[in-house]
């Protein structure tokens, strides 16, 4: 028994500490992002890594994408230099953790601007308009949300579809993985009926192997845009940034990077 | 600054109570087969035959000395490769019965061997066979030497059942992380992970005191 009482101490000690260290007043004077960015020189950016075709690792090993091509081009304006660009790999689920711990200065990650992501971090305004849909075999004979109760659906954690598909389909069995290829390659083994996540990424998959198809409905429009750590300090660094992104709105170089990136695999 | 909010976990608990279920599940199956093929693996490592000793230290010494992912990974993403495809949870109780059976056959062996060899022979000499003798007079004794890190054993496997939310088992870790990313929720869910990892390890731990309390034979405690 002493041994029991010993690991609830323990216990007591270990939320006591957790909310002592979460609740004590940040004493560091908080440095502005933007001259940390300026004196670093470089911008350290969160972006997807599997992600076809806003972040991924194309077959020469090289990190490509619409959301890549983007941060470059902020980095180009407010730095003078498209390389000053540090890439992190971040993922559907911790994109957002990646922000508030402060690892990364922005994260441009699929990221759907939502009511209760802005709780929590900053947005830019939207760079592409996405929509949520779902992904089958070719000889499947799921034809839209609706068949999908009682059937098994893959989602990625932390994403905006996981959410929907609970009100699309109440009955579908829901299995969460922690990465897209992960689902992918989940799906691909015959482990579920469906995937639903943004249609450009099912795009990207499609490219990738043409026995999957995407169905024709579209359940909802995910705004992407740049997510930032909320915060006085950041507020200068976001003004460049959304002053850069509409420059870039602006003078065309984002319908070039939308033909670029997303055109080319929708005519597939 | 973060501000502690645990009343999002009202929410949250029928998700909760249905993860805590599928680890209770898999735990209590794991540890029965882990039991069985400690036991069994011990058993064979102390044969006459020298193959049958070779094949099962060869097991044991594979299986313990790689990752448990990659053991997940390969009943869950291997296997479909060549046409089978066992549900999740299927692969998670393989993975982690045929892991922590390699480390409670270790667990085994010690206490075997520590029993001084003098009672194997005087067992032999008293006409007992070898089954009689290892279940007559070296199992009752070894079970009491090794019951704190057998329970050590069970204790990791719980703990190590939060791998199977990699393979989309909806087991209590993958409840606690989805809701911890879902809210940006990640200390209340922890904590309460925390806490309800640490109430099903700590069962383990007074059954172990109990037994190990039970068990105990007049004479053979020192108290230092």
């Amino acid at each position: 028994m002493v041994k029991f009482w010993n690991s609830f101490l323990l216990l007591i000690l270990t939320v006591a500490m957790m909310s002592g260290l979460t609740s004590c007043k940040k004493e560091v004077t908080n440095q502005d992002l933007l001259g940390v960015v300026k004196q670093r020189g470089v911008i350290v950016a969160g972006v997807k890594f599997d992600s076809k075709p806003f972040g991924f690792i194309d077959t020469d090993q090289k990190l490509k994408g619409f959301d890549v091509d983007l941060v470059r081009e902020i980095s180009k304006r407010v730095l003078g230099d498209e390389n000053a660009v540090k890439f992190q790999q971040v993922t559907s689920s911790n994109r957002i953790f990646s922000l508030t711990t402060g690892s990364v200065d922005l994260v441009a990650a699929t990221l759907t601007i939502n009511t209760k992501r802005r709780q929590i971090i900053d947005f830019s305004s939207p760079y592409y308009i996405a929509g949520q849909a779902i992904m089958v075999p070719e000889k499947s004979d799921i034809k839209s949300a609706r068949n999908l109760n009682g059937r098994k659906v893959i989602v990625v954690l932390g994403s905006t579809s996981e959410k929907n598909i609970r009100e699309l389909a109440p009955r579908a069995i829901v299995q969460g993985f922690r990465t897209y290829t992960d689902a992918f390659s989940a799906l691909r083994a015959g482990r579920a009926d469906a995937l639903t996540t943004d249609d450009t990424i099912i795009t990207g998959f499609l490219a990738e192997d043409p026995n999957f198809k995407i169905l024709n409905e579209r359940y909802t429009k995910e705004p992407y845009g740049i997510g930032f750590k909320k915060g006085s300090d950041t507020q200068s660094f976001q003004n460049t940034v959304n002053t850069a992104l509409d420059n870039i709105k602006a003078d065309g170089t984002l319908e070039l990077l939308r033909k670029k990136w997303v055109q080319k695999y929708n005519n597939r | 600054m973060y501000e502690l909010n645990f009343s999002i976990l009202y929410n949250a608990l029928p998700a909760i109570i249905n993860g805590l279920r599928i680890t209770i599940l898999i735990s209590l199956f794991s540890s029965f087969f882990a039991f069985v093929i400690g036991v069994i693996l011990a058993f064979l490592r102390n044969t006459d035959i020298p193959a049958v000793r070779i094949t099962a230290t060869v097991y044991v010494e594979l299986v313990r000395n790689i990752p448990l992912l990659i053991l997940l990974y390969l009943f869950y993403k291997g296997l479909s490769n060549i046409d089978i495809n066992l549900p999740s949870i299927i692969c998670g109780i393989l993975a982690l019965s045929l892991y922590t059976g390699a480390f409670i056959s270790e667990v085994f062996r010690s206490g075997i061997n520590s029993i001084a060899s003098e009672q194997f022979e005087a067992a032999r000499g008293l006409g007992l066979s070898r089954r009689q003798t290892f279940a007559l007079v070296i199992f009752p004794q070894a079970i009491r030497i090794i019951l704190p890190p057998l329970g050590s054993q069970f204790i990791n496997l719980i703990k190590n059942s939060s791998l199977v939310s990699f393979i989309a088992v909806t087991d209590l870790f993958y409840v606690i992380y989805k809701g911890a990313v879902d809210d940006f929720r990640i200390f209340e869910f922890f904590i309460a992970g925390t806490i309800i990892y640490m109430g099903l390890t700590g069962i383990i731990a007074i059954i172990t005191n109990l037994l190990e309390y039970c068990l105990k034979m007049p004479g053979r405690t020192i108290k230092i």
